[in-house]
């Protein structure tokens, strides 16, 4: 289990992670998700043992985390820009992680190197961003990480290699608990692999939730009326997240199941009603909305 | 809960880190050995060829020992070209070995490794150790067979390369990582580390120049091979000298390293969290700088009429803008300058005040004379006819002059001849701030011609020693030595026994740097005959019976009362090769050294019918017979 206690860090007068708490279980999916700047990067980093956070700790299944071989030899980090020298390769890097990594497998370092379409004798700095991704990627998976940190893994990645990546952690995360951390902005891509997200912003976690109660707390409803009712506040009483009207139109985003809020629309007499579940995407801009962090407040 | 890692795994982890760092230097490490390689080649071939072509003969034999020395002169030469290629290479693997503390995309992978940060430090730290070091090694390992092979064993100035290059390598690297550390980006590092090593040597000269020229009779000299000269120029360590310094500069600096590492907050950051201790050394270091400059031209120039002002309207002046830019290069804006203005603020005071001390004299250094009833002892030496001058310092022979002479009218005559020093230096050296810069930019160059001055010393009855240098190339005392006064010298002191046996060749030479010796000693009508000469090292006989020889007239002298001096009974002549004057190990003196030998210069010393044991030294030897009679098949006479 990963647990963070009062996590801070700062660059200068920029806070970047906030007092942050946080609790991780063992063979979770989690998305980071969050505006720029938000501090996605930063807690992986801090996760990772890269930064030391100026307050608070991170413990790993009881270990403290920073700095500590022991407890980072269970985890493996994916920046968002993989490092390589000139003359990397994957065969050449695996020299390395093989001799540092207490769970490094051979035979996991033979399957992937066949499962990704990939040499593991080319020099890594001259293949494509993608590419360079799988070459971290199955460098990660090689080390038999029991947490996996992942920065924008999806950047620069084909569909099927998504696909791929996406199967192959389910799959680690059945049989042997792997425990993920994703940032991405890629919404579509994590609703398909986590069960769990975590939404910051300006160094906060937002909100933290299990997707798919996450999914099933919001609707998007779509109400026409033949004439708009004269009232004062036409959806008093419902816990609206937003509003967005189009002439008679109200495209609606409330929170909560229908049985909840479906009686007090109906009661308005609308001409056409429908509702359905939001996806990441409209829940993270809805969010953030409410956060004071939408195109309105922007622009 | 904190899993501990085991020592094994540790040192595992370190040497893992350690092939890491050889595979991803092996680009520089090949064009190295290919640059040391082809360099060493290169010399090799021109020495063979040109000693060789020297060392033939007319009948069609070779002379060996010109082909030693041909091989004599590539050893150092290749041996410095290795040195000096490694030094480059050493710049290189040092920067790029640290730029994981600085580079963020590296930070992400090594920030990340299973490996303490303390572990791995020190990891890259015995990396870049053993990259600098073994390679080169390696390559003067391969000059000394080569030289070996030739009959020519390795030269002194080789030999200290090897400790030279380690203990360069390590204060370097050591001091590099720890600003690495303290730094937020590679740029900062480099440039810290090229300030801090350019500014503090120029700082020290400036703090010498001063004493020098305030503190007038201050042996001074002693301070040349000082670590306080070099303290933070570990490129200094290159030259020699100073080893447990550099130890301990080199285990500070890995120490400060190894507990800020774990402290930096971020592997990545702008500015580090310990920017500031570099940052303050060389901004102040830099202020000192500019500001002494301006301030010791204004005051030598005498600006207002006041130099003293002068000096600080200059410092001031100079100090403040230096400081400011300094502080806007480092960290690029201006808004923190007034936190940092304390430290600044701090510096000009204790320099206006020391200046003060030093211009007003207050400690009353350069006009004190001790008393004759205080005095214990006195020592004056010449250093023109002092034959350790040069090889020890002013302040040792100082110190060992002290008790040269103890009678009262010796020691009127040396305090006589101090005070019309001082005299002249009142009378004449009305501004002071002038010869700062010959003091600065002089007193530190190695050149035989430095070696001379008079050194004035008392041991006074309290236990005190006194001890005073005059310079004659960078104050007013040439113009003293020059004068009337100069008949003021104690001159019967010089020709002294005690000075003789003191200070003279003869007596202080080292018996094997005397190359050759001739006596000439009276028959028994009177008339001197040349016995024998051209006793020459190269043969061990020879070499033996000279030192047989010496070894009796020695003893012979200090045996000779001062007052007995009969009727000259012959001279023994001796030449000899002066030892090294400076100790440090350039290029430019290896070269010199092996290409000009100093046997020209000589030293003679009269005998006395009394001196027995020099007689029977010459019996020994087979110059006389057993019965006093001269031998005329001796091996000398020719």
């Amino acid at each position: 289990m990963l647990e963070i206690k009062g996590l801070t860090k700062r660059f200068d007068k920029v806070v970047a992670v906030d007092h942050l708490n946080l609790q991780i279980d063992r063979g979770a999916v989690m998305g980071l998700v969050g505006s720029n700047g938000s501090g996605k990067s930063t807690l992986l980093r801090m996760l990772a043992g890269v930064f030391r956070g100026e307050e608070g700790e991170i413990f790993l299944d009881g270990m403290p985390l920073f700095d500590n071989p022991a407890a980072k030899g269970k985890c493996f980090f994916i920046p968002d820009f993989p490092f390589f020298y000139n003359n990397s390769t994957i065969e050449n890097t695996a020299v390395l992680y093989r001799e540092l990594y207490p769970n490094w497998s051979d035979a996991a370092y033979q399957r992937y190197c066949t499962v990704f379409p990939i040499d593991p004798k080319d020099r890594i700095i001259n293949m494509s961003k993608g590419m360079q991704r799988q070459a971290a990627l199955i460098l990660a998976l090689s080390t038999c990480p029991q947490y996996l940190f992942l920065d924008e893994i999806f950047d620069g990645l084909d569909p099927v290699v998504r696909h791929l990546l996406k199967r192959i952690l389910i799959e680690h995360v059945a049989e042997h608990h792997l425990t993920v951390i994703i940032a991405s902005h890629n919404l579509r891509e994590l609703e398909d692999l986590c069960d769990r997200i975590c939404l910051m912003h300006r160094g906060k976690v937002l909100m933290e939730r299990d997707l798919d109660s996450l999914r099933m707390d919001y609707r998007k409803v779509q109400v026409a009326f033949r004439e708009i009712p004269n009232v004062p506040n036409l959806f008093a009483g419902i816990p609206v997240v937003s509003v967005w009207r189009n002439g008679n139109v109200f495209n609606v985003t409330i929170r909560g199941d229908e049985s909840s809020f479906m009686p007090a629309l109906e009661a308005l007499q609308p001409a056409y009603i429908s509702a359905m579940p939001l996806t990441l995407e409209e829940i993270f801009i809805s969010e953030m909305g409410a956060a004071g962090y939408d195109t309105n407040s922007i622009l | 809960m904190t899993q501990t890692v085991s020592f094994k795994d540790k040192l595992r982890h370190a040497f893992t880190v350690f092939k890491w760092e050889l595979r991803n230097c092996t680009g520089s490490l090949i064009v190295f050995a290919i640059l040391a390689g082809v360099a060493t080649t290169i010399i090799l071939t021109l020495a063979l060829t040109v000693g060789i072509a020297d060392a033939m003969n007319d009948d069609g034999s070779m002379d060996f020992e010109t082909v030693q020395n041909a091989v004599r002169i590539f050893q150092m030469i290749a041996s410095y070209a290795v040195f000096y290629i490694n030094a480059v290479f050493t710049i290189i693997y040092t920067i790029k070995i640290y730029s994981y503390l600085h580079d963020k995309r590296k930070a992400d992978m090594y920030g990340a490794l299973p490996i303490s940060r303390r572990t791995f430090f020190v990891a890259k730290t015995i990396s870049a150790y053993l990259l600098s070091i073994v390679p080169t090694y390696f390559f003067l390992g391969i000059i000394a067979v080569i030289s070996v092979a030739f009959g020519q064993p390795l030269v002194t100035e080789v030999t200290a390369l090897y400790l030279n290059l380690l203990l360069g390598a390590i204060a370097c690297i050591s001091f590099y990582a720890l600003l690495a550390v303290c730094c937020g980006t590679t740029p900062n590092t480099v440039l810290s580390f090229i300030a801090v090593n350019l500014a503090y040597p120029i700082a020290a000269l400036f703090i010498k120049g001063t004493i020098k020229a305030f503190f007038i009779g201050l042996p001074a000299s002693r301070y040349n091979e000082s670590f306080i000269m070099k303290a933070l120029n570990p490129l200094a360590a290159y030259i020699g000298g100073n080893v447990v310094y550099w130890i301990l500069f080199t285990a500070a600096c890995l120490a400060l390293g190894i507990w800020l590492v774990k402290k930096r907050k971020a592997e990545c950051a702008q500015t580090s969290f310990a920017y500031y201790l570099p940052v303050y050394i060389v901004k102040l270091l830099v202020a000192f700088i500019i500001g002494m400059f301006l301030g010791v031209l204004f005051a030598s120039l005498n600006v207002f009429g006041m130099p003293f002002l002068a000096f600080i309207f200059g410092f001031s002046l100079g100090s403040m803008p230096a400081y400011v830019i300094a502080h806007l290069i480092f960290y690029k804006e201006i808004r923190s300058i007034p936190q940092t203005l304390i430290a600044f603020g701090g510096m000009c005071v204790v320099v206006v005040a020391l200046m003060g001390v030093c211009h007003f004299d207050v400690t009353g250094y350069s006009r004190y004379v001790p008393k004759t009833e205080e005095i214990a002892s006195a020592g004056f030496i010449d250093l023109e006819n002092c034959y350790q001058a040069g090889s020890e310092s002013v302040y040792t022979l100082a110190d060992m002059a002290a008790n040269d002479f103890e009678k009262p009218e010796q020691v009127d005559k040396i305090t006589a001849y101090h005070r019309s020093v001082i005299e002249v230096y009142n009378q004449k050296d009305s501004n002071r701030y002038a010869n700062i810069w010959g003091n600065m930019l002089l007193s530190n160059f190695p050149l035989d011609w430095s070696n001379d001055g008079t050194i004035v010393s008392y041991q006074l009855k309290s236990g005190r020693k006194i001890m005073r240098y005059y310079d004659p190339h960078f104050t007013l005392f040439s113009t003293y030595s020059n004068s009337a006064a100069e008949s003021l010298e104690p001159t019967e002191l010089l020709d002294s026994e005690t000075y003789f046996a003191n200070y003279s060749a003869f007596m202080q030479s080292p018996s094997g740097n005397v190359t050759d010796m001739t006596l000439l000693i009276k028959n028994k009508n009177g008339r001197p005959l040349r016995i024998a000469e051209n006793v020459l090292v190269g043969d061990a006989q020879a070499a033996a019976d000279r030192e047989t020889l010496l070894n009796a007239i020695r003893a012979d002298v200090s045996a000779r009362p001062e007052t007995e001096r009969a009727a000259s009974s012959g001279t023994v002549t001796i030449a000899y090769t002066r030892q090294k004057p400076h100790s440090d190990n350039s290029l430019f003196n290896a070269v010199f050294s092996t290409i000009f030998y100093y046997d020209d210069t000589t030293d003679s010393c009269e005998v006395y019918p009394n001196d027995k044991r020099f007689k029977e030294a010459l019996v020994q030897i087979g110059i006389f017979n057993s019965d006093g009679t001269y031998n005329e098949n001796n091996r000398y006479t020719k």
